[in-house]
């Protein structure tokens, strides 16, 4: 068990791409850390530097007290386990789980104690003398798990690993990975493009876009203090309303508006934006923060648009309206809006941010 | 009933045709081996039923196996084909790893450029390899041969094992590194078996053409036939029974070895591995 320590890592591909640009993360001991990203922000590659299987162009990687980058992967004590599962397809179950104990010279018997306990922890203990070619896929995803796990390595380095399975699987093997890492304490990378994934399975997040950090920050707080515009609309299904506006100074307080609305900035929120008086700002505002108003008779900030799709979930619904810009608003079941029809949206703009329109930067957080 | 009915004339159609496709495929074969049995009173009958007709002998057998050619012709055979394959595989697979690990680019390059040696008639390559060869020995030797179908298998080796290494997954390899296995371990323990079916099928491909290899062993031998020089060596006299009972000898381990490759080609070797 040890922290890992990225110190402005770099990784230029050699065909001259630059891949990640320069990042710091910290992740603490025994801590489950999540990388999300859309797919092509470089979360493989940032774990494969983890692992030793790229390059690190420049940058210090710590993994414990020692630096690694030009330790080979079988050095570093990480295990790892791969989008497609990478089974080895000629060995069976206990033999996939024991390769890497073998090659390490553990004794047989400490080799058949883990294996065996590990087969336990995964429920695979019917399955040991198996081919992986005769596992159904969950199966296989807890073969490459129990592989990780019997090594008791350093740090657990999980790329996607739950990628290919049906969405109930998913859900149950996310539960049981959360469960195994709690149980063995061991550090935690995971990478995942999946936010409800990143969300459930994190004690902190990172988000990555382009090759850089955009927020490290548990998921709560990622949710309710996005620090950009891009991790807004990233966290968060469906995702936060975005819209453009100026800010003007209307009597005592500050304003939002466009064509269609006209906005109070709550008072906590004006002294950050007094210097964007006047300019183009970008409104956020998380569909569960705008409400449908049917009496008519709401008062304040409110936006009346005309009602496009409903998507009824069951326990809540979603209700897309036009007002300028389409908006998005997550209401309770029973809402009577309809279709083609106008409503008022009630915005609670004591839930609202503030991005800067060209760094994207919140300018609320304080 | 009806959709049975449809079935059953299906059945028979695909029966049919199988039946056409094996027979034309079967009639060299089956005559070949009718030559090799037939008296050669009834073979110069004008009006002779070829196939099935009287007229069975296996005095040529006889002849063939009492000659005392047969025995060193098919132990030099045997053994070329042997030596060859195990050469041509030890040799091309480490080549063919390097190669598909290399670039998209490189990688056509390089097999491209092993095939130049394929791009000469061998009757025309054949003359100044035997010339090159009588002045390093080699002529009239195991080895001379040997050396000559590596000339000509080891592009084709290659080149299927580039593919069979193309199939798989880096993945592996790099379980295998995190795993704490260094390159040649995970060479030794994961590549290489995980491509077996891959390497099978080439070192059969290699047996076959080495056992068949006609035009080499003609310029490079002197003294000691290999198995289809003796068949063309009583062929030459105008032995077509001998020749024929010789042939039967060629053909019976590609039969064999031919059965054994169709399973090796369709098992698939990945499954269940990735994904
Ligand atoms: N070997 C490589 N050479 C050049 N570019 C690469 C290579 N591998 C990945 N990339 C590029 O680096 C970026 C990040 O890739 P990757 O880490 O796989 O993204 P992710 O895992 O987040 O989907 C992508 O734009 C990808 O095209
Ligand atoms: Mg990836």
């Amino acid at each position: 068990m040890a922290r890992v320590l990225l110190q402005k890592i770099r990784k230029k591909y050699t065909n001259g791409f630059e891949a990640v640009h320069g990042i710091d993360l910290e992740v603490a001991d025994g801590e489950f850390m999540v990388l999300v990203g859309p797919s092509g922000c470089a979360k493989s590659t940032t774990l494969r530097m983890v692992a030793g299987l790229e390059d690190i162009s420049s940058g210090d990687l710590l993994i414990g007290e020692r630096r690694v980058n030009d330790l080979s992967p079988s050095d570093r004590n990480i295990a790892m386990v791969f989008q497609d599962y990478a089974l080895y397809p000629h060995m069976s179950v206990y033999e996939n789980m024991a390769y890497g104990l073998r090659i390490r010279k553990y004794k047989r018997e400490e080799i058949d104690r883990r294996v065996k306990k590990a087969a336990g922890i995964l429920g695979l203990e019917e399955q040991l003398e198996r081919k992986p070619k005769a596992l159904s896929g969950g199966q296989r995803q807890r073969v490459a798990v129990g592989r990780a796990i019997v090594r008791e390595p350093d740090v657990f380095l999980f790329d996607e690993p739950l990628s290919n399975l049906d969405a109930k699987l998913r859900v149950h093997m996310r539960a049981e990975i959360i469960r195994i890492q709690k149980a063995l304490g061991t550090t935690m990378i995971y990478v995942t493009h999946d936010q409800v994934e990143a969300m459930t399975m994190g004690d902190r997040i990172c988000v990555l876009n382009s090759g850089r950090i955009m927020q490290v920050a548990a998921p709560l707080e990622l949710y309710d203090f996005p620090a950009n515009r891009f991790v807004a609309t990233f966290i968060g299904s469906p995702a936060m309303n975005i819209i453009r506006g100026q800010l003007k100074k209307d009597g005592n307080n500050l304003a939002f508006m466009n064509q269609t609305m006209k906005l109070t900035v709550p008072p906590g929120k004006s002294g950050f934006l007094e210097s964007y008086n006047g300019k183009e700002i970008d409104l956020g505002l998380r569909p569960e923060h705008i409400s449908i108003d049917m009496s008519g008779k709401a008062a304040a900030d409110v936006v009346t648009g005309e009602v496009g799709i409903i998507e009824l979930m069951g326990n809540e619904k979603i209700i897309h309206a036009v007002a300028g810009d389409t908006i998005i608003c997550r209401t309770d079941p029973h809402c009577r809006a309809e279709k083609g029809r106008p409503a008022g949206m009630v915005f609670n703009m004591d839930k609202a941010h503030f991005f800067d329109p060209e760094s994207g930067m919140n300018l609320t957080l304080g | 009933m009806q959709g049975n009915r449809r079935g059953i004339w299906k059945l028979i159609l695909l029966y049919l045709s199988l039946g056409m496709v094996s027979l034309i495929i079967l009639y060299p074969i089956l005559l070949m081996l009718r030559i090799s049995l037939i008296s050669p009173e009834e073979f110069f009958r004008p009006d002779k039923a070829l196939l099935i007709g009287p007229g069975w002998t296996l005095e040529h057998w006889k002849g063939v196996f009492g000659s005392g050619l047969l025995w060193p012709a098919l132990y030099k055979s045997l053994y070329i084909a042997t030596v060859t394959t195990v050469m041509a595989v030890l040799l091309a697979a480490p080549a063919a790893y390097v190669i598909s690990r290399t670039g998209r680019r490189w990688k056509y390059i390089l097999i491209m450029s092993l095939f130049i040696s394929r791009m000469f008639p061998e009757v025309g390559i054949a003359l100044p390899v035997s010339v090159r060869f009588l002045s390093w020995n080699l002529v009239d030797t195991y080895l001379g041969i040997v050396l000559a179908h590596l000339i000509k298998v080891l592009p084709y080796v290659a080149w299927i094992l580039v593919g069979t290494f193309e199939a798989i997954p880096r993945s592996l390899e790099e379980a295998s590194f995190v795993d704490g296995a260094g390159k040649l371990a995970t060479l030794r323990r994961i590549v290489f078996p995980v491509s077996m079916p891959g390497i099978a099928v080439a070192a059969m491909l290699v047996w076959l053409e080495s056992w068949n290899e006609f035009t080499y062993a003609l310029y490079l031998t002197v003294s000691e036939n290999t198995l289809p020089l003796q068949t063309y060596y009583y062929l030459n006299r105008g032995g077509i029974f001998n020749s024929a009972a010789y042939a039967t000898i060629i053909t019976v381990p590609v039969i064999v070895m031919t059965f054994i490759l169709q399973r090796h080609l369709k098992a698939g070797m990945l499954a269940g591995g990735v994904k």
